[in-house]
């Protein structure tokens, strides 16, 4: 197994899925554990990737290339760089956490961990994916489990808002598809091989708009980003809470993960060109979440629009792509760092923050035998709170720092960085109300949601919320692993 | 060579035809060891049938029998994939054949099968419409004879009506083809290059009747045998074999005549913009009618037609570049869509659902939808790239792609019903042809590429 690291950790959801199929719904448990055990060894897998990886290298590693389909040029290639690798890291912590947390979930347990064994067969694939068929697949297999665990375990019975997310993820797929289609009629000998149509970037010459384009459309489409977020409060506000925390802490990362994986190294010219866009995507999504979250009294609705909010850090970092253009190398290497690092920090921040209100009913139970224990809890919330602010000393701190760091660099987008920071006021605000309100224990806020299936809350959010402040403390650790691939990229771009 | 010494490549069809006549004049036989003997025949003949054409597929043989009847690879592929039609929805016939001896049921089926792989044969214009005849008279006799709570004589009136029709067209585009080429031959009949350069609305003119004469049958017939009034009245998978085994080989006969008729597609590679955008939009014009169709009658048999009706728009638009390529992914689309849809039919009768017919409707579902790593995914993205490949419009490409959008949505809004609904474990059976197509669609989408190259290597015709 020790050479084929990457096969296994793709393989390991794949077998998982098929197991969990062939057993019955009564025996819960079994599945259960199944789950558990393949996640499990899925993390065990990614922690001997991260000992393994090469920090100073930015080619790839751990490839493993096989010809697939040589009539159509297609390989099956899977690899990891930096960026890769923590996009990695953060869905297997993701979906080792949701099993445990899913621990007590009623009905139809089984439908939910084949599911979420497909999603994550679907996602993991994705991130290690460096052939744009087999990248298709993943993705197809993504849009679809989603939308099935979005459907199938909403809360309530208001099935047809649903409806939005199957039909921005249908046309985001048409897009994609029609994207990879367009790329190989351009280079039909480069097939689909990421790396090899990176080696020949003149063969995408006459394609660099029209692709930048489709492929952007494609990803926003399922990005929580203004004008594109209609479907992120239907889908997330009525799923169950297990659901809500893989779209919103993982699934609502892999536009990201698409834009940087495929359309900056495919398109290089229309990425710099077109950076501004970047930009005022970010903004305009910082001033509109910020607003909603500090509008509305539903912690529900804080969260998931809390969500877009960190999300469009990310996309105001690679607004420093403009950078580029003016040779300042340092800010867009700061602003694409600082776009991974913000992707990570706001993954592991979304999953405490959706299982806070569970936390909080935990520290205002006033029975005896949980009393010892209250003040602790109490602390670990406000901690959750703090850290969602950006409090120094948390990775969410330094992922916001570099996003704006690295927008306020160029002159263009110097004033976008200043008015982020508005937004970052109003947040603060309204969390600073949230953190009012629990120590004063006021109805100030609604709580309410359905948290039924909930358990093991307390030990994920204390290792997540450590984990949070350590890499925040010693941030060198996460920077040094993705510096060099984030380097090659931009250095790749700057030669184009 | 095109004489009476190629007759020995015709073998195994005269073998069947045997057949055919044998449980014809053998019907009112009661003695037990002749019954023996033609059960055993049929079985041998089969077998034979299957063997002979498996052998010759590879050593790619071709024979033209007195310009009426050919022989090649391109047949050989069809004949197995009939006769494996034939054998997926008449396995408990044949069962029940071997045991009792019962005939009746079969005869029919057997004349449909013969006359579907001679019209893949046909190579004249007469011997053609011949063959669509035979299968329309014992389409016409199946349906009507075992519907038989429908005792009106309105239904026979429509259903012969509806294939009069389509006779009447194709016979209009045959005419026309005889009126420009002078020829009833398709491999002579030559439409001349230059007049079609000059006119490419010729092309047009011509496919519209060629399309339509050969493909209407396809788009109808789904009406009349999986609509839910007559399968109310008789178990709907019954019709299954009547309905797919003409589908095919009205499909593959037409690549034969374009193949042969429009030798500048096949010579210059090229084909004239004005008949790519029309077959185009004739695929699109088929699945976006097929969606409002459903639109207006939302009942699950609704929706097995409208899935026929939106996969043959989808593998018709493969004839617009008329490529290898295009070619070859059709071919691959319709025997995917023929394995899935049968699966589902022959799923639909049961009234409760228990796990294993829940899982196996679901990876045929998936494989309707399109998702990755069904044949469904593999057989669209293959198509849309040999259009694209082909030199049809990016505009028109992603019309195709909008237009197939309302059926994914349709599938995976049975897929969660379908999930919604309570699982019944005892005394359900495990089904097991549905489970072996189901595991055979998973098998396409593993061996992608060696089917892909089996159904490339076939495209030979005779020249």
């Amino acid at each position: 197994m020790g050479n084929h690291l990457l096969l296994t950790i793709l393989g390991l959801p794949v077998l998982g899925t098929f197991i969990l199929i062939l057993i019955k719904e009564e025996k819960s448990s079994v599945l259960k554990t199944i789950s558990a055990v393949v996640t499990g060894l899925q993390l065990w897998i990614v922690i001997q990737l991260i000992s393994n990886f090469d920090k100073s290298a930015g080619y790839l590693q751990f490839v493993e290339h096989f010809s697939w389909i040589n009539l159509l040029n297609i390989d099956f290639v899977i690899g990891l760089n930096g960026i890769n690798l923590l996009f990695l890291v953060l869905s297997t912590v993701i979906f080792f956490a949701t099993v445990f947390i899913s621990w007590q979930l009623g009905n139809r347990q089984k439908s939910f961990f084949v599911l979420m064994m497909l999603l994550n067969s679907g996602i993991t694939g994705l991130f290690i994916a460096f052939d744009l068929f087999l990248f298709l697949m993943f993705y197809g297999i993504t849009l679809f489990s989603m939308f099935l665990l979005i459907t199938l375990f909403t809360s309530k019975s208001e099935n047809i808002n649903n409806g939005y997310f199957g039909i921005y993820a249908l046309i985001s797929f048409c897009l994609i598809t029609i994207g990879i289609l367009v790329i190989n009629n351009q280079s039909p000998l480069s097939g689909f091989n990421l790396s090899t149509l990176t080696r020949n970037p003149e063969a995408l010459m006459n394609i660099q708009t029209g692709g930048f384009f489709i492929f952007l459309i494609g990803f926003l489409l399922i990005a929580p980003v203004v004008p594109f977020h209609t479907w992120l409060v239907p889908a997330a506000g009525n799923s169950i809470a297990s659901v809500s925390i893989l779209l919103l802490a993982l699934f609502s990362k892999i536009s990201i993960f698409g834009i940087l994986h495929i359309v900056i190294p495919l398109f290089p010219q229309s990425s710099i060109q077109f950076a501004l866009i970047f930009g005022i995507l970010g903004l305009v999504s910082i001033l509109y979440f910020a607003f909603c979250v500090f509008s509305f009294p539903q912690y529900r609705k804080i969260v998931i629009y809390f969500t877009g909010f960190l999300n469009a850090f990310i996309y105001l970092g690679l607004s420093a792509l403009l950078s580029i253009k003016h040779q300042n190398l340092d800010a867009s290497l700061t602003g694409l760092n600082g776009a991974v690092i913000q992707s990570i920090s706001a993954g592991l921040l979304i999953v405490i923050m959706v299982i806070l209100p569970k936390i909080r009913r935990t520290a205002q139970d006033r029975t005896p035998a949980s009393g010892s224990n209250r003040w602790a809890v109490m602390f670990m919330m406000l901690m959750v709170l703090l850290a969602g602010i950006g409090l120094p000393g948390f990775l969410n701190f330094i992922g916001q720092f570099l996003c704006l760091s690295g927008a306020f660099h160029m002159l263009s987008t110097r004033i976008f960085s200043v008015i982020a920071l508005l937004g970052l006021i109003l947040v603060g605000v309204q969390f600073f109300k949230i953190i009012r309100s629990t120590i004063q224990a006021t109805n100030e806020f609604d709580f309410t949601t359905d948290l039924s299936e909930m358990s093991n809350e307390v030990i994920i959010v204390a290792v997540i919320l450590i984990a949070l402040l350590l890499l925040g403390i010693f941030p060198e650790t996460v920077l040094q692993m993705i510096d060099r691939s984030v380097y090659s990229l931009i250095e790749y771009i700057t030669v184009i | 060579m095109n004489n009476f010494l190629s007759l020995h490549y015709f073998i195994p069809e005269f073998i069947l035809l045997l057949n055919v006549f044998c449980l014809f004049f053998s019907s009112e036989i009661k003695q037990r060891h002749l019954i023996k003997i033609r059960q055993i025949l049929l079985i041998v003949s089969v077998v034979t049938f299957a063997a002979l054409n498996l052998i010759r597929w590879f050593d790619h043989p071709c024979g033209l029998f007195y310009n009426s009847f050919v022989h090649d690879p391109f047949l050989n592929m069809f004949s197995i994939i009939l006769l494996c039609v034939f054998l997926i929805f008449e396995l408990p016939e044949l069962w029940k054949y071997w045991s009792s001896g019962y005939t009746n049921d079969l005869l029919q089926k057997l004349i449909i099968l013969t006359a579907s792989i001679l019209l893949l044969e046909a190579n004249s214009t007469i011997g053609l419409l011949l063959c669509i005849g035979l299968i329309y008279i014992g389409n016409s006799i199946i349906m009507n004879r075992f519907s038989h709570l429908n005792t009106d004589n309105r239904q026979i009136t429509v259903d012969l009506t509806i294939q009069i029709l389509l006779f009447g067209l194709l016979f209009f585009g045959f005419s026309i083809v005889y009126g420009f080429t002078g020829s009833l031959y398709f491999h002579t009949a030559q439409l001349p290059a230059a007049a079609l350069l000059e006119s490419p609305l010729n092309f047009c003119f011509l496919t519209l009747f060629l399309i339509l004469g050969l493909g209407l049958f396809g788009i109808i017939l789904p009406f009349r045998t999986l609509h839910e009034d007559h399968h109310q009245t008789y178990h709907v998978k019954y019709y299954g074999s009547s309905y797919f085994l003409p589908f095919i080989a009205l499909f593959g006969s037409l690549i034969r005549i374009l193949n042969g008729i429009f030798p500048m597609i096949r010579n210059y590679g090229a084909v004239p913009g004005e008949y790519m955008v029309f077959v185009i939009g004739l695929s699109i014009c088929l699945i976006a009618g097929a969606n409002f169709y459903y639109f207006k009658k939302k009942t699950i048999n609704d929706l097995f037609v409208i899935s026929l009706i939106i996969h043959y728009g989808l593998i018709i638009s493969g004839l617009a570049v008329f490529t290898k390529e295009a070619l070859t992914v059709s071919i691959y689309l319709i025997i995917s869509t023929t394995i899935i849809l049968s699966g589902i039919i022959l799923l639909q009768k049961s009234d409760k659902i228990s796990t294993q017919s829940k899982l196996i409707k679901t990876v045929f579902y998936l494989g309707l939808i399109g998702m990755p790593g069904t044949p469904g995914f593999t057989g669209r993205f293959l198509l849309l790239r040999a259009l694209y490949n082909g030199g049809v419009p990016l505009r028109l490409i992603v019309l195709i792609i909008i237009s197939i959008l309302p059926i994914i949505y349709f599938y995976t809004v049975e897929i969660i019903s379908l999930h919604r609904i309570k699982t019944v474990h005892p005394g359900i059976k495990i089904l097991p042809v549905p489970a072996f197509l189901a595991f055979f669609t998973i098998l396409m989408v593993i061996y992608w590429e060696p089917f892909i190259q089996l159904i490339t290597k076939s495209l030979v015709f005779f020249n």
